[in-house]
């Protein structure tokens, strides 16, 4: 049986997500559940509908092509019991609505990454696999990166960590890059706000630096969660105890998520917050301090 | 890199806040010389007036100049080439409403009185464009003096057309002009150039402008050797034709124009040194004085000699270009060729003597790309919404790129004057960056730094463009020495008369008249329509629809080719260019001015606009009529005729549903592969009255806003009114999905030869796309990556819609805010609301 991996979007000629000019592949669902993704539309396995006001003419196609009875209690109020079966998108002549959510084989989706390939080859690149979570659909990860794998196409994958260590091995052996999301090291402010424990996490994280692959430590400033002196301190000496010292790079907070609320009829609770350049140099220094 | 000379930041300033002026001088001189020599051969009338210009034109040193001249006798003003009549027509209707427009011309009221007492009334019928106009006439392309019966239609041909671009854009299009009181000589006015449409545009889809021009001229010569041994050259083949051709006599009057016209232009160098020498001696300040004698001393020396360094080596390369300018009056778009080659010897050797820092060169360039900026055109009011008026002649300087012998030719100074371009946040002139498979990564990488401060700089393929010239005739070595004229077009250096601009095609156009049986859209007064190419309700299948394009296009390149023979004509008859032939390679040789085919190399462009919106439209038509059949292709037609009006879910359907244009999509690419090979080989069946080939260039400057208010909707979902595509580049329509590589992939297929005239692509970046060291890295590879699979040009601009936005709403803060329009670069504050959008609208990577 041919295993089909969920795509939530794929971005070309992106440049923050590794080496050189690349094709980024969002995979859908993640089993963890942090309130900041910016991602809102890959948390969840299940496919979607976003639904773009701006784009919409106001046809009603999607009305009539819908199985359901639409209520109009409030303009969000289709959202409830759609069965997601993307009729509605597919008559929508504006993509005002889409169906976020696709299923690929691993040929169809490698027919539409490969078109880079002389990109990918020139500039140093190729192709990250993000998400959602990458490593919750193993199956269909793993035969997409053997096919690209042929290809000789560089491949970097972008993690938060959380998933059963019997992957290590194969992550390793199909992969260039990692790119590991880490978010915090201590167990209980971890399992506080994502509801989950961190020991998977920092195990893997462990592993993968006594292992031979390229990794970088990727830290997304949040605000109130880990963007404070202590905190980072506590990341810095974690990663000071380990076996290498991965290069790390901060992110920052951006506001992203705010335009997709819109689209997905979700609110975004860190819509408030902003990026402050004062809080990246403020990291910088922490880590500079600790010998980064 | 350094902060910004004072001195540079002042002059750049002064430019930049400078009021804009008309200034009468030239016109003056040029009219009473024409008139006093009527019957005379034309080079040596043009020769004289240029003698008597040069002469009598005050002029003077501005403080902080360390290179002297400027071309008129204010600091910023626009000359009038009233000979060629370009802009004679427009100016008499706005010569009201100038100090309304959108930057306010000023001109004296006394040269005002002279314009409309003096110079017009001796103009009137006797300039390029009335002769071009009576050549077409001549030959049928156009009718402006219809019989009875024809005014009648006349005026109804007038209405369709403005009922056919409808209220918006007609406003658009005649701005201010909107505005003017109908004065009884205004009414006049207006009758008497109703016709003015027609002197240009033979038919809805077709241009040809009176410009000729957009060629490199021969500074390297001038720089290399000094104007007195080109006249020494001239003289001795002047005294071989007077032994050995006695009846030349034509060749005789060249050679006799050309001596003049350079002996002139020394002469106007010494009159600066004189100018020098006395503010000089009346200078208190010592710096002051050695200011001054330093620029007298230049001046006695150059152009006349060879330059003795860096300094003065600039200071002949402006006087060259300068001379050229005034000869030629406006549109001339010299080239100033491969200046890092030239100027490479001076500079070493001022460095190594230590007569010279960095510090100084790079102030120096600075200074002689500001001069090169310096230059304005009263651009009519249409213009307005689309073009720019500042720099508006663009000086292209060509670096990098290889040797004639085919070795890397980069070097110190081609570093230097990148850098000079970067820390100055650029300047208007275009700095076109060649790059080939060998060039250094410093070098690229280096050139792709200089986005991060500055746009303007458009990169190009030695690779694809040497293999295109070698195409069109160029020996390996010229072929090697090419250099960027006029927006990106291709060119021997010094050696090529290419005739690449103002010759036009609107593909959209051509293709709006296949859906129409060529009457839409209509023809305005005096102008053909188009060709009845077959009925559509009869293209049952793709191939007809095509063949039937197929045949209109080939009957409006017919047109065009034709129009272009007249306004050659035109140019042989009555406007030489003796001073410009002076320094073209073979012209002294041939005894033949360019517009005779004196120069080595012959050419003449076809400009190609709208092919994204084209291809999309035959891609959508192929699609939804053929394919799918989803509707008649007469409903399709309908809707456009109707602007999509009541179908705006079939318009979403198309642009979001049908294939498309410049996204690495097979179909897309093959599509856009066959339009190319039908207009290429339809232009080389061509000679021009000199015997040159034609060739084909894709740009379209801002003109692409202008063709989108005269066209009605386009089946590839675009609306009436709203701008085609530019150059090569993707619709707007389309998004970021494609990524920046979707373009590339599909123009880096175009075969060299069927482009070899040059192409346009823009690609705008967000300026993240470069906020690390990794990712310049990364787009110094993805450019390379692109030429490797044959791209041939790209010009990024770099800078987010956040800023262009801004700029917009306040444009004081953002002065020196320079973009790519299609080929040229420009302040975009300068430039018009509907281009600014135009390029707003434009798909930005990488945020
Ligand atoms: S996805 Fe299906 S169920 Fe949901 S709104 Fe669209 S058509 Fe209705
Ligand atoms: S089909 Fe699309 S455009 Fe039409 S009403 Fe629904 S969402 Fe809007």
């Amino acid at each position: 049986m041919i295993v089909t991996g969920r795509v939530f979007d794929i971005s070309r000629g992106c440049v923050d997500d590794g080496p050189g000019l690349r094709t980024v592949v969002f995979l859908k669902g993640c089993h963890l559940d942090c309130p900041w993704c910016h991602n809102i539309e890959g948390k969840s396995f299940r496919p979607a509908i976003a639904y773009d006001i701006n784009r919409c003419i106001g046809c009603r196609r999607c009305l009539e092509a819908c199985p359901r009875e639409w209520p109009f209690s409030s303009p969000n109020a289709w959202r409830d019991g759609c069965l997601a079966c993307g009729r509605c998108a597919e008559v929508c002549p504006s993509q005002a609505r889409r169906l976020v959510g696709c299923d690929y084989q691993p040929e169809q989706l490698m027919a539409v990454v490969i078109n880079d390939l002389d990109f990918f080859k020139g500039t140093g690149g190729g192709i990250t696999f993000s998400g959602g979570e990458p490593l919750a659909q193993p199956e269909f990860l793993f035969d997409i990166a053997r096919a690209l794998k042929e290809r000789g196409v560089h491949l970097a994958v972008e993690t938060s960590g959380f998933w059963p260590d019997k992957l290590r091995e194969k992550l390793v052996e199909w992969f260039d890059l990692i790119l590991f999301d880490l978010k915090h090291v201590e167990s209980e402010k971890f399992r506080r706000v994502i509801g989950h424990d961190n020991e998977i996490i920092l195990d893997n994280l462990k592993w993968l630096m006594a292992a031979d692959v390229a990794l970088e430590v990727r830290i997304t400033l949040i605000p109130g969660f880990n963007d404070n002196n202590s905190d980072l301190t506590a990341i810095a000496n974690w990663l000071t105890g380990c076996d290498r010292l991965p290069p790390v790079r901060f992110l920052p907070f951006h506001r992203l998520a705010v335009a997709k609320q819109a689209l997905f009829g979700k609110a975004y609770p860190y819509a408030e917050y902003d990026l402050s350049e004062k809080k990246l140099l403020e990291a910088r220094e922490i880590f500079k301090n600790k010998g980064w | 890199m350094g902060d910004l000379d004072p001195r540079i930041a002042r002059l750049k300033d002064q430019l930049l806040t400078a009021p804009y002026e008309i200034c009468m001088a030239r016109a003056f001189y040029f009219t009473r010389v024409y008139r006093e020599t009527e019957g005379m051969d034309p080079c040596l009338r043009n020769a004289l007036a240029l003698e008597c210009t040069l002469e009598k034109q005050k002029i003077q040193i501005y403080p902080d100049e360390y290179i002297a001249g400027s071309k008129t006798e204010r600091f910023l003003a626009g000359p009038l080439s009233v000979e060629r009549g370009d802009f004679l027509r427009t100016l008499q209707l706005e010569m009201e409403i100038l100090h309304r427009k959108h930057r306010p011309f000023s001109i004296s009221e006394e040269d005002k009185k002279i314009f409309w007492d003096e110079i017009l009334p001796y103009w009137d019928g006797k300039t390029l464009r009335d002769c071009k106009a009576r050549e077409w006439e001549k030959d049928g392309i156009i009718n402006t003096r219809p019989s009875l019966l024809g005014k009648l239609m006349s005026w109804i041909k007038a209405v369709r057309f403005a009922r056919y671009i409808g209220r918006q854009s007609l406003r658009k299009i005649s701005g201010a002009n909107v505005y003017a009181r109908l004065t009884r000589r205004r009414i006049r006015l207006l009758r008497a150039l109703q016709y003015e449409l027609a002197r240009n545009n033979p038919t809805p889809a077709t241009f040809c402008f009176d410009v000729q021009g957009h060629l490199s001229l021969g500074v390297d010569k001038v720089v290399a050797r000094g104007m007195g041994a080109i006249i020494k050259e001239a003289e001795e083949r002047l005294g071989q034709i007077e032994r050995e051709e006695p009846d030349n006599e034509s060749g005789r009057n060249f050679l006799k124009a050309v001596i003049i016209s350079l002996k002139a232009a020394i002469h106007y160098a010494e009159r600066f040194a004189a100018l020098a020498e006395e503010m000089a001696a009346g200078a208190k300040d010592e710096k002051e004085k050695d200011r001054l004698q330093l620029i007298a001393t230049h001046c006695r020396n150059v152009p006349r000699n060879a330059p003795r360094s860096f300094h003065e080596a600039l200071q002949a390369a402006w006087f060259t270009l300068l001379v050229g300018e005034i000869q030629y009056g406006t549109h001339e778009v010299f080239a100033v060729g491969r200046a890092d080659q030239y100027l490479y010897p001076y500079f070493r050797k001022d460095i190594e003597e230590g007569r010279l820092t960095k510090k100084e060169a790079m102030a120096l360039l600075q200074e002689f790309y500001l001069k090169l900026s310096a230059n304005i055109e009263p651009i009519p009011e249409v213009g307005m919404e689309t073009n720019a008026t500042l720099g508006n002649n663009q000086h292209c300087v060509t670096i990098g790129g290889q040797t004639p012998d085919g070795k890397d030719a980069a070097n110190e100074l081609s570093m230097l004057m990148l850098e000079a371009h970067a820390q100055m946040g650029g300047a208007i002139n275009q700095l076109s960056v060649r790059i080939h498979d060998d060039s250094p990564e410093e070098f690229v990488r280096r050139t792709a730094e200089v986005f991060r401060y500055a746009n303007g700089i458009a990169i190009y393929n030695d690779e694809a463009i040497v293999k295109g010239l070698d195409a069109d005739g160029l020996s390996q070595e010229d072929a090697r020495d090419y250099c960027i004229v006029g927006c990106i077009e291709t060119s021997g250096q010094s050696d090529t008369h290419g005739c690449p601009g103002g010759h036009e095609l609107v593909l959209p156009a051509v293709l709006l008249m296949t859906l129409t049986r060529g009457k839409m859209p209509p023809p305005s007064l005096g102008q053909q329509g188009g060709y009845d190419s077959g009925d559509p309700q009869k293209f049952t299948t793709f191939d007809q629809l095509k063949s039937a394009f197929r045949k209109q296009l080939t009957h409006q390149i017919k047109v065009l080719i034709e129009a272009t023979a007249g306004k050659d004509r035109a140019y042989r008859e009555i406007l030489p260019a003796p001073y410009v032939s002076a320094l073209m390679d073979d012209c002294i040789k041939n005894a033949a001015d360019i517009t005779a085919g004196g120069a080595r190399y012959d050419l003449t462009s076809v400009d190609v606009r709208g092919l994204a919106t084209l291809v999309d439209s035959l891609l959508a038509m192929k699609s939804f009529v053929y394919d799918r059949k989803e509707l008649m292709l007469r409903e399709l037609i309908g809707i456009c005729s109707d602007n999509f009006e009541g179908n705006e879910a079939l318009r979403q359907r198309i642009i979001h549903g049908a294939p498309k244009y410049g996204v690495g999509d097979t179909e897309g690419d093959e599509m856009a592969l066959r339009v190319l090979s039908w207009i290429y080989e339809e232009a080389s069946k061509y000679r021009n009255i000199r015997g040159g080939h034609f060739r084909v260039c894709y740009y379209s400057y801002g003109n692409h806003v202008i063709d989108g208010f005269m066209l009605g909707a386009s089946p590839d979902g675009r609306r009436q009114g709203e701008p085609i595509s530019n150059g090569v580049s993707p619709s707007n329509l389309i998004g970021a999905g494609a990524g920046p590589t979707g373009a590339m992939k599909t123009i880096a297929r175009f075969p060299p030869h069927q482009v070899s005239s040059g192409i346009a692509l823009n690609i705008r970046f967000h300026p993240d796309f470069l906020g690390s060291e990794e990712k310049l890295d990364t787009f110094a590879s993805m450019i390379r990556t692109y030429f490797r699979l044959g791209g041939m040009h790209l010009q990024p601009n770099v800078v987010s819609t956040e800023v262009l936005r801004d700029a917009q709403s306040h444009p004081d803060k953002y002065r020196d805010l320079i973009v790519k329009v299609s080929g040229y670069s420009a302040y975009f504050t300068d430039l018009g609301k509907s281009i600014q959008q135009d390029i707003i609208a434009r798909v930005e990577f990488g945020r």
